[in-house]
């Protein structure tokens, strides 16, 4: 919202104030001001100049020798090119030395042989308008030597306030809100605007008929007739005021409408009178299909929730977003039906939405504007039209259509709920004065006040005692609320196991060398297929910014093979993880969401990695963030394409022959696994990367806070052996450990692999396997012939599942 | 002539069918196809043929130069789909055995200074009495913007561009939901805090990003007032920026709460507009079951990322969810494990 310090100060008194102090008081009491903006700034130096002869160049027939009066002793000759230059003509002179808005620097030249001393500006020149031909003429009021944004009227300060602050405040969308404002902040005195009087009541005679048909759509419908109205140019200082503001000028009578919209904020529109027909006015919904042509020429087809204003044939308005090509105002326009309407919020939002069109009528009716300023707006239009053209003749009373009067709001008010809400000693009568200052009606009734807000509050803003409380908040100011700490029962706040689960988590990732990386919440079609998940149920985002993101993620396999493809060429292997969320769609409503820490490592140089060591690094690493939590004694066991929890999608990016699956009693923890090569390359990494995603909630399940992994210290010596036994080649390890501790559960304390070998010397398809055990008894010693005999019930064992044990 | 070419199409589309390796398919290909291959030979004498009989000796020639083209690649997908299906044998790893030892000691990771700013301001909280949780990033309309006051068609639906979820849901704009969560969950009094992700339909560059975290707090109590929460944020902002600070506050306008604010703070000699506040609005206390006219409260929204860049003098937004470890290796300090 654009705000002329010049028109605020027409309407409320700011003697002595600087354009600062007014904006800081609305700062700090009504709304942002973002920006002081000078529009004569861009001016500094051009003058204007009264062209007193006008020679012919000796050199070209196409220029002129000026002589200018510019308020100097002596006149200033200057050449000058452009056409209907005359003797009296006001133009912008533009001094040597002086540089133009758009940077180009004016000199002293010779021009074809003639000295010119500056130049006689365009509009375009100074960039205040698209005319580049002519010169820019200066309103007669002008006086030699005067700057030339003074004489223009643009020697002031626009004010830009936050419009974000405002969508609450339907009576802040014209000057005369702000001015409303500034009244009762700096508690100076109002001047309201002239009005017409128009005498509400029935329609004179010649009046044109108004109806509203749907009274959903449409509180109140005013309609005007002014006869004998001509729209010729307005006079330069309107047009400039409307144009510092951002509006173009359109002649006398459009610009009137413009003018009233900035200044109460109701939005008007002038129809040409005689191209109606009927000519009583309509306000009723569109018909389906209906066809459409809006001022800025684009044919549309309405609907039924579109409303419009209609003659008895066909539309000539869609109601509080834009008039109808067919009725605009023109130059041949000689009788006008003016219109100042209330709309309803809702239905202007949705069609200026549905038809792409947000103008600033449409954007004052969805903050729900105040009806009683309906006949004022159209008694201010009346008065400033009769004020620029005595010909005109408005016909009053006028016809006024009022079927949805908002009922009057009144709060019970208790004036102490100031300080108990913001901490403020606001004296009683300074509450009282405040409201009173702001609008409001205030009856006494015992400890409690009777407050009635004012009409163009009570569309909806102001209705709560709580909103009483900031409007008195903010205008005796927030500045004195002094901090105090707030008192309340000492109960210990719970701490979310995730939030603790997360921190053990983040140690280990941290010790074991794992960068933490952040990554979107979706991929696009590109890395599901790449993922192997094309066909996965993904949920999709209904508009996404790019085809990159139109899904929510299912995996987080592509956030660590996109980061190891960013950074490969820099840095040839690193660890990355992540804390994130998988979104698996529900039938009915919002996804299930499974929150993950997922882990990834990639590395360049090792393209053959017979062992799996990355993969097994990524597994080990995956058993020290699990003793993190306590669930060091996870199982793990070889994986084939189990999904890591209902819902999600089988993995298949992994490696077929390189998966893990942790587990504590059947429920799964993590699943992890080298990156099947396919997938790497989809993704542009080279070498091998293996990734891990953990689910937090069933770490959080399956983990018993009470119970603990210790063992108590060795009181006895241990006893250590080696076992090598020769196993089909897909036994894993971990059922040859199990096998041993189960011989021996209570005195097998440890057993380790050390050694795998397959190949020469063994059978094919068949493995040897080298295992260190501990033999120990937390009772006694164990005597050699008591550790042998352990030991050959656990060889024996091994053989009892069909293995070779090589015995020494 | 056509003859000769169909013979030597037929011979390398045998030699094909018969390759092995990648490495065969490329020879084989080459020995067709290539400079001094078959079936470039011919080509080059068609040159020297009647005109007439070019023209269908030409097109038989590149009909059968496309069929050994396409011919090799399918062999060669065929090959790499059958390695693929080997490598469950070829590559299997008894995912049981312990890791290789490493030749190089790992070094130390480093943690996402998101991460590391949230933590802090998670401590924080916790220090004072305050829960620390979350809520669904992906939510319903209700708890995103009905039941904060924001109903459909209201106009401060503009100031959140939203991504609607195919199932009807969004991704939440805010952390503010949670507000309403935690009163439908239990009874007050309430004192929380959410930080989190929240997501806005914005078009990405360096100073905005699509996805993005935030702090919410949350406070309900009997006779709660604007005094109150101006001690709470200026406790919380001193702690998080490490100094003494003063604040102050603007009016301005949030849905869900009234009055409310803007709240500044003096960071590095000026003031910094840091987050938005106020005292929670009767009607979100009435939509998440607590009564107005026994409980108030006040709540407070703040971005976690402008301060992080704030902080460290981050020049691009877009380096928080770029991975680029060339960013986060730099942010070594500050991890308290």
């Amino acid at each position: 919202m654009r705000l002329s310090l010049r028109w605020l100060g027409e309407l409320v008194d700011l003697e002595g104030l600087g354009p600062e102090e007014v904006a800081e008081a609305l700062t700090f009491h009504t709304a942002e001001v973002e920006r002081l903006e000078r529009p004569a700034d861009g001016l500094c130096g051009v003058v204007a100049a009264r062209v007193v002869a006008v020679d012919p160049h000796p050199g070209a027939d196409s220029l002129a020798v000026c002589r200018l009066d510019v308020g100097a002793a002596e006149p200033v000759r200057v050449v000058c090119g452009a056409p209907g230059v005359v003797p009296g003509l006001l133009a912008p002179w533009v001094p040597p030395g002086v540089t133009l808005p758009g940077g180009q620097a004016v000199h002293a030249r010779e021009v074809r042989g003639v000295p010119s001393a500056g130049l006689l500006a365009s509009a375009a020149e100074l960039d205040l308008g698209e005319d580049a031909a002519g010169l820019l003429a200066l309103p007669a009021a002008a006086v030699p030597g005067q700057g030339v944004g003074a004489a223009l009227g643009l020697d002031e300060v626009v004010l830009e306030v936050a419009n974000a602050g405002l969508t609450h405040r339907p009576d802040l969308w014209g000057h005369e809100g702000f001015a409303r404002e500034l009244s009762a902040l700096l508690r100076r005195d109002r001047k309201p605007p002239a009005l017409l009087d128009l005498e509400p009541g029935g329609p004179a005679a010649g009046a044109v008929p108004v109806s509203v048909e749907d009274p959903q759509g449409c509180r109140r419908y005013l309609g005007l007739v002014c006869e004998g109205v001509s729209n010729r140019p307005a006079p330069t200082a309107l047009r400039w005021r409307l144009r510092v503001l951002g509006l173009r000028s359109l002649g006398l009578v459009v610009d009137l409408t413009n003018f009233v919209l900035l200044e109460l904020g109701q939005p008007l529109h002038a129809f040409d009178l005689d191209r109606l027909e009927g000519p009583a006015v309509r306000v009723r919904s569109a018909g389906a299909g209906e066809a459409f042509t809006t001022l800025d020429g684009v044919a549309r087809t309405l609907d039924a929730a579109d409303l419009v204003i209609a003659d008895a044939r066909r539309p000539l308005a869609l109601a509080g977003v834009m008039g109808g090509a067919e009725s605009e105002v023109g130059e041949t326009t000689r009788r006008i039906l003016l219109e100042s309407a209330t709309f309803d919020p809702v239905r202007v939002r949705r069609s200026a939405r549905r038809h792409g069109l947000r103008t600033e009528a449409s954007s004052r009716y969805e903050k729900a504007l105040d009806p009683e300023l309906a006949p004022r707006a159209a008694a201010r239009y009346a008065h400033l039209l009769l004020a620029h053209d005595p010909a005109v003749r408005c016909l009053a009373p006028v016809a006024d259509a009022y079927p949805g009067p908002y009922p009057p709001v009144t709060i019970r008010f208790d004036p102490a709920l100031v300080r108990r809400r913001t901490g403020l000693r606001v004296p009683e009568p300074r509450t009282r004065a405040v409201l009173q200052a702001l609008g409001f009606g205030l009856a006494e009734r015992g400890r409690h006040i009777e407050v009635t807000v004012p009409s163009w509050r009570a569309t909806k803003d102001v209705r709560l005692p709580e909103d009483l409380v900031e409007e008195v908040g903010r205008i005796v100011g927030y500045g004195d609320i002094l901090p105090m700490p707030p008192v309340g029962a000492l109960v210990p706040q719970r701490t979310r196991p995730e939030r603790t689960a997360l921190r053990a988590l983040a140690v280990a990732a941290l010790e074991r060398g794992y960068h933490e990386i952040k990554s979107y919440s979706f991929y696009g079609p590109r890395e599901a297929e790449a993922l192997g998940l094309g066909a996965a149920g993904h949920l999709a985002v209904r508009n996404p910014l790019t085809e990159d993101q139109d899904r929510l993620i299912l995996s987080t396999a592509a956030d660590l093979l996109r980061a190891a493809a960013r950074n490969q060429a820099r840095t040839a292997s690193a660890r990355l993880w992540e804390h994130a969320r998988l979104f698996v769609p529900r039938p009915g409503g919002p996804p299930a969401e499974v929150e993950v820490v997922a882990a990834g490592v990639y590395d360049r140089e090792r393209a053959a990695d017979a062992a799996g060591a990355l993969f097994l690094s990524l597994v080990a690493d995956l058993r020290v963030w699990l003793a993190r939590l306590g669930l060091g004694g996870a199982c793990v066991r070889q994986g084939t394409g189990e999904a890591l929890a209902e819902g999600l999608p089988a993995p298949a990016w992994l490696h077929p022959g390189r998966q893990a699956v942790f587990e504590v009693d059947g429920r799964r923890l993590a699943v992890v696994g080298e990156v099947a090569p396919r997938v790497a390359r989809a993704f542009g990494v080279e070498g091998r990367a293996a990734t891990a995603e953990l689910d937090l909630g069933a770490l959080l399940a399956a983990r018993r806070p009470d119970a603990s992994e210790y063992r108590p210290l060795l009181r006895y010596p241990v006893v250590p052996f080696d076992v090598s036994v020769i196993v089909p080649r897909r036994t894993p390890a971990e059922a040859v450990r199990a096998a041993l501790r189960a011989a021996a559960p209570d005195q097998v304390r440890d057993v380790e692999v050390f050694d795998v070998y397959e190949g020469a010397g063994i059978p094919e398809g068949r493995r040897s396997l080298a295992l260190s055990c501990a033999l120990y008894d937390a009772e006694r010693t164990l005597g050699p012939a008591e550790a042998d005999a352990l030991r050959q019930r656990m060889l024996a064992a091994l053989e009892a599942q069909g293995w070779v044990v090589r015995r020494a | 002539m056509r003859d000769e070419i169909e013979a030597l199409a037929k011979a390398a589309l045998d030699a094909l069918a018969r390759a092995a390796t990648a490495a065969e398919v490329e020879a084989v290909r080459q020995g067709c196809l290539g400079r001094k291959g078959t079936l470039q030979g011919v080509l080059r004498a068609i040159g020297r043929l009647p005109p007439d009989q070019r023209g269908p000796v030409g097109q038989a020639a590149n009909a059968a130069r496309a069929a050994v083209e396409a011919a090799a690649e399918a062999r060669r997908e065929a090959l790499r789909g059958a390695q693929e299906a080997a490598l469950a044998e070829t590559e299997w790893v008894d995912a049981t055995l312990p890791a290789p030892p490493e030749p190089r000691p790992r070094a130390a990771g480093t943690l996402h200074p998101v991460t590391t700013l949230a933590r802090q301001v998670e401590d924080t909280f916790l220090r004072m009495g305050f829960e620390v949780l979350d809520g669904p990033w992906a939510e319903d309309e209700w708890h995103n913007f009905t039941a904060l006051n924001i109903p459909p068609d209201h106009p401060a639906r503009d100031l959140q561009d939203t991504f609607w979820l195919a199932d009807g849901s969004l991704l939440r704009t805010h952390t503010s939901p949670v507000q309403v969560r935690l009163m439908e969950n239990r009874p007050p009094p309430i004192r929380a805090v959410c930080i989190g992700r929240v997501f806005r339909q914005e078009e990405v560059d360096a100073t905005h990003e699509n996805t993005f975290h935030q702090v919410e707090g949350f406070y309900v109590d009997r006779e709660v007032s604007v005094a109150h929460m101006l001690f709470v944020l200026r406790t919380l902002l001193a702690e998080i920026l490490q100094q003494e600070v003063e604040v102050r506050l603007r009016p301005s306008y949030f849905p869900f709460v009234e009055p409310g604010f803007e709240l500044d703070v003096t960071f590095r000699g000026r003031w910094l507009e840091l987050l938005g506040c106020g005292l929670v609005h009767p009607d979100v206390l009435r939509a998440g079951g607590v009564d107005p006219g026994e409980w108030s409260g006040f709540a407070f929204g703040m971005g976690i990322d402008r301060l992080v860049m704030l902080r460290h003098g981050i020049e691009d937004i877009r380096h928080l969810m770029g991975g680029d470890l060339r960013f986060l290796r730099q942010f070594a300090s500050g991890v308290e494990g």
